[in-house]
């Protein structure tokens, strides 16, 4: 897998959320129509209102770590910084995730879904 | 602390990027000071300090006139933690771990830290400390 991406949890606003001095997290969006169907970088706020329109924090993209995305996830949850290293030791410590915190996509070379995580 | 805004300029050319984008749209809080393009024509008499980026020609209606360009470590009382992460990043883990510390216990001594963070005859840059009506109290003179 090449991205990890985490969606929030209905609700949840502190992932995605844009702060003082515009400064934004590291965003990937999918739309429902099939033509665009992959998810891709960016974000647009107007789009929030299509239905089925999604968006996710980055993690991970192109088998690389996003460090912008992962400490603010562990800022937000265990309060701390993230202290990962590696793809490999995100993917580990990723193993145990809660479904409540929000739910995580797995994405091949091609951008595609090949799994999702979370435990209930 | 309250209403206090502390900003980081960095040196000349920013060597570490401290203002750069990140990866995939990420992008770090920053304020700019200079002139504020003005709705009826002109600009502000006074150069000041705005959070945000600025709105200049090709990006928007007006166009601001931008001396310069700093990393938002505390806006106005609030801590910004990817400013402070972003410092810290590009700058080293012994500084880190003091940035982590002070988010997290007492952050008044913020300024001080970063000002004098020295490596190499290299500095971070200028610590620059607003009140609640955005007037300098501490350094960096722009």
């Amino acid at each position: 897998m090449t991205a990890v991406l985490l969606i929030p949890a209905a609700g949840d606003s502190r992932l995605l959320q844009e702060g003082p001095g515009d400064a934004r997290p590291p965003m990937a969006e999918k739309w429902p129509q099939e033509a665009w169907k992959l998810w891709a970088p960016g974000t647009m706020e107007a789009r929030l209102r299509y239905p089925g329109y999604q968006r996710a924090l980055i993690l991970a993209w192109g088998g690389k770590l996003v460090v912008e995305g992962c400490d603010r996830t562990w800022r937000t949850f265990e309060g701390s910084p993230y202290s990962g290293q590696s793809l490999g030791i995100l993917i580990r410590s990723l193993s145990e995730w809660p479904a409540s915190r929000g739910r995580l996509v797995y994405l091949n070379a091609e951008f595609e879904e090949v799994g999702v995580g979370g435990v209930q | 602390m309250s209403g206090i805004t502390v900003l980081l300029v960095p040196p000349e050319g920013d060597p570490r990027k401290m203002l750069a984008e990140g990866p995939l749209g990420a992008r770090p809080p920053t304020a700019w000071f200079g002139h504020r393009a003005l709705a009826m024509g002109g600009h502000e008499k006074e150069a000041s300090w705005h959070g945000g980026l600025p709105d200049q020609r090709g990006s928007g209606a007006w166009d601001d006139i931008v001396l310069k360009r700093a990393l938002v470590l505390i806006w106005k009382g609030q801590s910004c933690e990817q400013g402070i992460f972003s410092a810290w990043f590009r700058a080293d883990d012994e500084l880190g771990e003091v940035l982590s510390e002070a988010l997290y216990e007492e952050i008044t001594y913020l300024p001080e830290l970063v000002a004098g963070w020295r490596r190499e005859g290299e500095s971070l840059g200028t610590v620059v400390q607003l009140d609640a009506s955005g007037n300098e109290i501490l350094g960096g003179h722009p």
